[in-house]
């Protein structure tokens, strides 16, 4: 367990991680899809994974990383109007 | 899958919404509010134990030897300790249990001082049942069992959580397409086509944590109506008592009959430095002063996301084991049966996971009323729907009545609590509470047959809950003399930020209010169909 400043840092590092994984799918859903794309996707949110589980643990994190996915996930749809634009 | 069985998992889709949407809703939404229930909203709705109390291991030794001399041998069999700002109660509270009897002494103490505030005597059940309620207790009793009790309100809520993995499971079918509706939400399109959007977006993004919600709701709530009863009917001819024990991983020490003093200071310390995430709860003693005497402290929000039990010898206040609430059993079904708790509350991780649960919570009520928003807009505009224009007009009030109600009636609940804080300590919480929340929700069902512009009674609803929410911390100043500022400074977190989110909700909710009744006046004549969904099943 870290202490309360890195846990913070950490679990900051990781929402940024899930954002940039999705701000991706999202682009990769407005224009045409690359591959490229997909893996920073799936490296950020292997990296968020880990960085949650740095700060609670293999399961929690696992648990967290998956429910702040969808959270994230849904704010970006209705933020980003992705297909209409 | 062929178009004739998409077809068909449509229907039920529509079906399995259209029938339990509203009481989807209401139990989704008081579960996103029941998340921090306890021990934010507890604490927030008690004022005399805003302040954290800091209870030091020995005194807390002391004060527990010297009640036991007060009270009869027969009382020392169990002895539960609740520390205070936990869960169930805000003071320090204590229950003296004599099993044999089924009686037991409840001791209250003050938080800070220590000093006796109440004491009382009788069953244990009864003594639960009367206890001080506040709207913490009622929000969340509401989400367990809508009040009913058991065996029918828990069966509702435990049938709600299969109609909603019904739902899930028949939407995961129906909707093919489900990487583009991941991002895929046309909000300057017609009402329908974002409305459809929308529910899409909440779908398929919410579908994991929907499905694990679904699932251990309806876990908790046929467990003790059907599941135990039918576990012991095949294991135990039907006694409930030894397939309950069999699951119990804190066992009663045979005693030894020979005096010894027993240590609660040492296993509290230990237990303070084991896990510096777990909020700990619950310290029971059985057999106070007896040489075999054992002590379990259970707490929360580990590392192993499960509630953890410590284990302690009572005579020497050594620690022997830690294990989960099902973990003495063999195989991976305990593992499963303690995610269970954790999975459902969203009490494993501290403030942020409780945030994500109250948000997708949230999601989670959307679902259900988006659906059926949809499922009524199509079917007025459609020439050729099953039912009369006045059927659809009808549920359409039900709808906005019982769901805007809710959230209305949940909103009236903060400054009731305040005012019966500081006017009427005398009455009943619950009974004050009860009339003042389903008499809420009653006036709102009314009001929305009443008015005929449905549209002029959603966004009445709304602005009422708005004003109602934004009034709550300027009366938690005249009430209680607390403003958020100062209880920032006292680093009175739950209050500062119960009052700050309810101000802020009510901000957004006129805002957000705002901007629908803008849309939907600028809703253009044509609109567009091209997506449809669950609306023509």
């Amino acid at each position: 367990m870290l202490d309360n400043m890195t846990d913070s840092m950490t679990i900051v590092a990781a929402i940024i991680m899930q954002c940039v994984a999705i701000w991706v799918l999202v682009k990769n859903s407005q224009a045409q899809r690359s591959k490229l794309r997909w893996v920073i996707a799936i490296i950020a949110t292997v990296l968020s994974f880990l960085f949650f589980s740095l700060t609670y643990g293999i399961l929690a994190g696992a648990v967290i990383a998956i429910s702040m996915l969808s959270l994230l996930g849904i704010a970006f749809s209705l933020l980003s109007n992705s297909l209409s634009a | 899958m062929k178009s004739f069985t998409i077809k068909k998992l449509y229907t039920l889709h529509s079906w399995v919404g259209i029938v339990t949407g509203i009481l989807l809703f209401v139990i989704a939404f008081t579960g996103a509010v029941s998340v921090f229930g306890r021990p934010e909203i507890k604490v927030w709705a008690n004022p005399e134990v805003r302040q954290a109390a800091e209870i030091k291991p020995q005194s807390l030794e002391q004060l527990i030897v010297q009640h036991v001399s007060d009270i009869p041998e027969s009382f020392r069999e169990e002895i539960n300790i609740f520390l205070p700002r936990a869960r169930t109660f805000t003071n320090l509270t204590v229950v003296f249990e004599d099993h044999d009897n089924g009686q037991a002494i409840v001791k209250t103490f003050h938080n800070q001082s220590l000093q006796l505030l109440s004491t009382r005597t009788g069953s244990v059940r009864e003594l639960f049942e009367t206890r001080e309620t506040d709207i913490a207790d009622f929000i969340v009793d509401f989400h367990a069992d809508l009040h009913l009790g058991s065996p029918l309100g828990l069966l509702l809520t435990g049938l709600l959580g299969l109609t909603l993995t019904v739902s899930i499971i028949t939407g995961f079918f129906i909707h093919r397409k489900k990487l583009r509706n991941l991002f895929t939400f046309r909000w300057k399109k017609s009402f329908d086509v974002s409305l459809a959007d929308f529910h899409k977006v909440l779908g398929v993004w919410g579908l994991l944590f929907n499905g694990v919600i679904a699932f251990t709701g309806a876990f908790l709530g046929l467990a003790t109506v059907i599941l135990i009863p039918a576990a012991a009917f095949v294991t135990f001819n039907g006694d409930q008592e030894k397939l309950v024990e069999m699951f119990v991983t804190t066992p009663e020490p045979i005693m030894a009959n020979e005096f010894a003093s027993t240590k609660v200071a040492k296993p509290l310390a230990h237990a303070q430095s084991y896990d510096e995430d777990m909020r700990l709860e619950l310290i029971s003693i059985y057999g106070f002063e007896d040489k075999n005497a054992k002590v379990y402290i259970s707490g929360v929000g580990s590392d192993k996301v499960s509630a953890q039990t410590l284990s302690y010898e009572g005579s020497s206040g050594n620690f022997t084991e830690a294990f989960g609430r099902f973990g003495k059993l063999e195989g991976v079904s305990p593992v499963i049966l303690d995610l269970m708790f954790p999975l459902h509350f969203g009490n494993f991780g501290g403030p942020l996971v409780k945030l994500i649960w109250t948000l997708l919570g949230l999601t989670t009520a959307l679902l259900p009323i988006s659906g059926m928003m949809l499922w009524l807009h199509r079917g007025e505009k459609s020439s050729t729907s099953n039912f009369s224009a006045s059927t659809y007009s009808n549920v359409k009030r039900l709808v906005i009545g019982a769901c805007g109600g809710v959230v209305f009636a949940t909103a009236v609940l903060f400054p009731a609590q305040l005012v019966a804080w500081s006017t009427t300590p005398q009455l009943s919480s619950s009974v004050l509470f009860g009339i003042i929340f389903f008499g809420s929700w009653l006036l709102s069902i009314v009001l929305a047959f009443c008015i005929k512009n449905t549209g002029l009674s959603s966004k009445l609803m709304a602005y009422s809950t708005a004003v109602t929410l934004l009034c709550v911390p300027f009366l938690n100043v005249l009430t209680t003399g607390d403003d958020i500022f100062s209880l920032f400074l006292l680093k009175q977190w739950e209050t500062a930020i119960t009052d700050l989110t309810l101000f802020t909700l009510g901000v957004l909710i006129i805002f957000t209010t705002k901007r629908v009744s803008n849309k939907s006046s600028l809703e253009p004549v044509g609109n567009d169909n091209s997506d449809k969904g669950i609306g023509n099943a």
